[in-house]
């Protein structure tokens, strides 16, 4: 009996481990629409509002060593306002492919925030981003 | 109370033992993750937040497969195998599974021998595979979840690069999954090979693990 209890006790803490392996997801309908409206803010050339979907390195990295504001140096990403066609989210990141474009997303207190995006594939390597925080 | 804590005091001290280390890996682990949080961006975790996350859940199950894997393969090699002088070991001419006599299996065992074993036949034969059938079931479902909470992890790491997630196959054969699990095998594997050795010729007074003081280096087996 003590026996049969230490095995069901092991099996249901690994069982809690490859729950807790899944993730917790944030929801990845909230990462989707953040990264639409942040293309949508940059087609509709409204920097200000995509700039408040920036993370706080996204928003530095966006004006560089230039003395534009982010609401400036963000319109020059190129960006095409499309329908989201996949949203993959692992613990608090998430990865919007959103028309041609790939966007990085990350969760923070306020909710979901871009932290790359204008990103381009590099074989072997990290995308490259025109926005990279 | 007192005689049950007696009676059961490896185990016990073993228990509290795996306790106060899940404690402490969970409070240097959390602070270490949210450091690079720091560095990566991401959001600062409390402790249950981290505990519950696959970060915790991979480290955990990498030691715990490498242990069952340690644990298994220990228990079905010392049946072949033998180390001439070591108390890890049978001694040399008791190679294999030995009679159903040596064991007390069926007719050969005496009132207190476990049921199964007083049966005979296939309850005998599955009891008496019954230590390394359930090691090597927990290994393999502690390395089941490793990969799950390892791929877990690694996506999250992935992301937070910018680099495509993998999926379950793909992270299963990949370098950061098979580095993992071999860093714990070896270790595992040296410390049987240095417990076979040194007990040839080192001694512990007390211990079942040793031989007895006296015995002689190429005596093999504790009771020798």
């Amino acid at each position: 009996m003590r026996l049969m209890r230490l095995s069901v006790s092991v099996c249901l803490l690994l069982g809690a481990i490859v729950v807790a392996g899944c993730g917790t997801s944030a929801g990845k309908h909230d990462a989707g629409d953040v990264a639409a409206r942040f293309v949508a803010a940059v087609s509709a050339r409204n920097g200000a509002a995509a700039c408040g979907l920036l993370t706080e390195q996204a928003r530095e990295s966006v004006s560089g060593a230039t003395e534009a504001s982010c609401a400036e140096a963000v319109l020059n990403v190129d960006e095409h306002g499309s329908p989201v066609h996949r949203v993959v989210v692992w613990g608090d990141a998430a990865q919007v492919r959103i028309g041609t474009d790939v966007v990085f997303l990350v969760h923070l207190r306020m909710g979901w925030r871009v932290a790359a995006a204008g990103c381009q594939p590099q074989l072997g390597a990290p995308y490259k981003c025109d926005v990279d925080g | 109370m007192r005689r049950f804590v007696r009676d059961n005091g490896l185990t016990l001290a073993f228990l509290v033992l795996l306790v106060l280390a899940l404690v402490g890996q969970a409070f240097s682990g959390v602070a270490e993750f949210n450091h690079q949080q720091v560095v990566d961006g991401g959001q600062q975790l409390s402790l249950w937040q981290y505990v519950s996350s696959s970060s915790f859940a991979v480290d955990v199950a990498e030691n715990w497969q490498s242990e069952y894997l340690q644990f298994a393969l220990y228990i079905l090699a010392t049946i072949w195998l033998v180390q001439r002088g070591s108390s890890e070991s049978k001694t040399l001419d008791d190679i294999g599974i030995q009679s159903d006599e040596a064991q007390k299996v069926g007719r050969y065992a005496t009132p207190r021998s476990p049921a199964w074993a007083r049966a005979g036949g296939w309850r005998a034969a599955l009891y008496g595979r019954s230590l390394g059938t359930v090691m090597a079931f927990f290994f393999f479902l502690s390395l089941a979840a490793q990969s799950v909470a390892g791929q877990a992890a690694y996506n999250v790491e992935l992301l937070h690069q910018h680099e495509d997630p993998v999926s379950w196959q793909r992270y299963a054969t990949s370098a950061e999954f098979w580095n993992r699990t071999t860093q714990n095998w070896q270790s595992e594997f040296l410390a049987v090979a240095s417990m076979a050795a040194f007990a040839i010729y080192l001694r512990q007074r007390g211990s079942p693990e040793s031989k007895l003081v006296g015995a002689a280096h190429d005596a093999t087996a504790q009771d020798s």
